[in-house]
């Protein structure tokens, strides 16, 4: 949240308490008004914030378009030895724009769009080399991508190449098992079971910084994990897309099995492990976990209903008991955020 | 970071000179086979305004694949074929290596069943519709198989490029990285209880297009567009069996080829 949405939930929560008859004297609300003020009028772009960031987001996929298109538009008239410096040089001179951009304005929104572009560039980098000189696809430039993501977001401070070096490097944990296999692209990106693993490394990722940092008591010197929502956002994703691949489609996996008991299997560890991921986010207070979960948990359920009962029951108390399910998740999560205001109060 | 940019520029660098190390290296020195293929083996890949490189895919005379195999069979050529379903419980396609070459007779035998048939038909009388119909059919045919019928087929295929080398070393093959999958053809019936499973290997080559320098470009897609033209594509074989464009050469339509209907 950012410092203009903690004065805004402050001030909101204060008229609440107002209406309940609980109110700061005149001169502790005059002093904290003045401060706000003077807050937002030396950081002006956090009351343009939201706007900002849109534009930004925009401008950033834009441009990284842009830079694509550009390419491919005039490579053809290019000797091999032009396209590969204009390829390594493109995302060099990005990586510096954005590095005086980040100078020039410390709020991001235009290091941002360089940085992106930056990234762009280098896919298409990697990606061009390929094809020029007819090499064989291979997972591991997912492993230089994500590399690059998120060093130029640790470096700058710039969440968006962060959450996409986050997405390139999990689908090379993914496709690692597999190419040890010596299985081939893009298939080696099928396998429900790499991509849970994968997601799971990243979900448990910041739980154990954390845990390592206070077991070795080494806060002070060792940085923060950036962004630690989005490791989990990216990890969660990919542990449910993995699970719900195996509950659905028992060839996809590793196991000898037969495919029914497989995808039998994956179904329970998939209620079991949604469960695990609400109980988690409403534990540690992480709502993107509560949230994922539960809608883990009802896309296994629908699953599992249709499986069960949509041949042989009539289609409206088929639907009748999906609404009595959802009525029932709804008094059980009403029933737990109550325990947690209780326990907060 | 502090050092940020100078970490990025170093990660750029050293990725894209990994790919560059591997051309070079497969660069030096002889190459390990060339083979002239001609407009029908590699195809104009999809050009346009938007992309302007330009590509040529490899199009095939029979489909890349080795049917009827034993399990010993497969097992010989270092491919697996576990569990019991008809994709070998995989779907995954997996690292192997393909012999190919050209088979000119049977392409040479169609070409000349086709010019035999256009020239036993004749030139029709003014007015004589039949004959001018069997003429544009055979017209027709022959330039088919002249622009399109490719004779471009897989000789072999294993896990070990320098087994296959050794193999097809008769200066007509071209040895190329691909992906291989299986599929089971046949099951145990309850008349044939101990029939013997047999299975399918499918290949496809990697990369599935090669890319054609700028220098020979235009001999493949002329600046009209005009995507029917002769040509001869050398390809070779670099040292780290890395495949190539060295050369186009266009070559002239036969006379028959305007009078194509």
């Amino acid at each position: 949240m950012s410092r203009a949405d903690q004065i805004r939930t402050f001030n909101t929560e204060l008229e609440a308490l107002a209406a309940a008859g609980i109110e700061l004297d005149a001169e502790t609300q005059e002093r904290i008004r003045a401060h706000q003020l003077e807050f937002l009028a030396a950081d002006p772009d956090e009351r343009l914030s939201l706007g900002m960031r849109l534009a930004s987001f925009v401008g950033a996929v834009a441009l990284s378009c842009a830079v694509f298109f550009l390419f491919y538009r005039f490579w053809g008239g290019f000797t091999v030895t032009a396209q590969v410096a204009l390829l390594v040089a493109g995302p060099l001179l990005l990586v510096g724009v954005t590095h005086q951009l980040h100078r020039w304005e410390r709020t991001g929104y235009f290091a941002t769009l360089a940085a992106l572009a930056a990234f762009a560039a280098f896919v298409l980098d990697l990606g061009a080399l390929g094809t020029i000189f007819n090499l064989a696809p291979t997972p591991h430039a997912f492993l230089a991508w994500g590399l690059f993501g998120l060093i130029l977001g640790w470096s700058y401070g710039l969440r968006l190449p962060h959450f996409a070096g986050l997405v390139a490097l999990g689908l090379w944990i993914t496709a690692c098992p597999g190419w040890l296999r010596a299985e081939e692209l893009p298939d080696l990106f099928g396998r429900g079971e790499a991509l849970s693993v994968a997601g799971a490394f990243y979900l448990a990722a910041p739980w154990a910084y954390t845990k390592w940092q206070a077991r070795a008591q080494a806060a002070p010197l060792t940085p923060a994990l950036p962004w630690p929502v989005d490791l989990r956002i990216v990890g969660m994703i990919g542990l449910f897309v993995g699970l719900f691949i195996l509950s659905v489609e028992g060839r996809q996996s590793w196991l000898s099995f037969d495919h029914g008991t497989i995808e039998g299997i994956y179904q329970l560890i998939g209620f079991l492990v949604a469960g695990g991921v609400i109980a988690w986010g409403v534990r540690d207070r992480h709502t993107e976990l509560a949230n994922g979960g539960m809608i883990f948990l009802t896309a296994l359920c629908l699953l599992k209903a249709t499986d069960w009962w949509w041949d042989w029951l009539p289609h409206w108390l088929f639907f009748l008991i999906l609404a009595g399910f959802a009525i029932g998740v709804m008094v059980a999560l009403k029933r737990v955020r109550t325990a947690m205001l209780r326990r907060v109060a | 970071m502090k050092r940020g940019w100078m970490v990025l520029g170093a990660l750029v660098l050293v990725a894209s000179g990994v790919p560059l190390v591997q051309v070079a290296r497969d660069r030096a020195g002889a190459p390990r086979a060339t083979l002239v293929l001609s407009h029908r083996e590699l195809m104009p890949g999809w050009n346009h305004d938007e992309n302007s490189g330009v590509t040529v895919n490899w199009s095939w005379a029979t489909v890349p694949r080795v049917d009827s195999l034993t399990r010993g069979q497969l097992d010989s050529l270092g491919i697996h074929c576990p569990g019991s379903g008809d994709d070998c419980d995989s779907r995954q396609g997996t690292r192997g290596w393909i012999a190919v070459g050209l088979d000119t007779v049977a392409w040479q035998r169609s070409v000349d069943a086709a010019r035999h048939k256009l020239d036993s038909v004749g030139t029709p009388a003014p007015g004589d519709s039949v004959t001018k119909r069997h003429r544009d059919e055979a017209l027709a045919s022959l330039s088919q198989l002249e622009f399109y019928t490719s004779r471009l087929r897989m000789d072999g295929v294993g896990r070990d490029p320098a087994t296959l080398a050794a193999t097809w070393n008769d200066g007509k093959h071209l040895i190329l990285p691909a992906r291989l999958w299986t599929y089971r053809l046949t099951y145990p019936r309850q008349d044939h209880p101990e029939e013997v499973p047999l299975f399918s290997l499918n290949a496809t080559p990697l990369p599935g297009e090669l890319y054609v320098p700028v220098e020979w470009a235009a001999a493949v897609t002329d600046t009209t567009g005009r995507r029917q033209q002769f040509y001869a594509v050398t390809v070779v074989v670099g040292r780290g069996w890395l495949p190539r464009v060295v050369e186009v050469q266009q070559g002239a339509a036969p006379e028959w080829s305007a009078k194509v209907p």
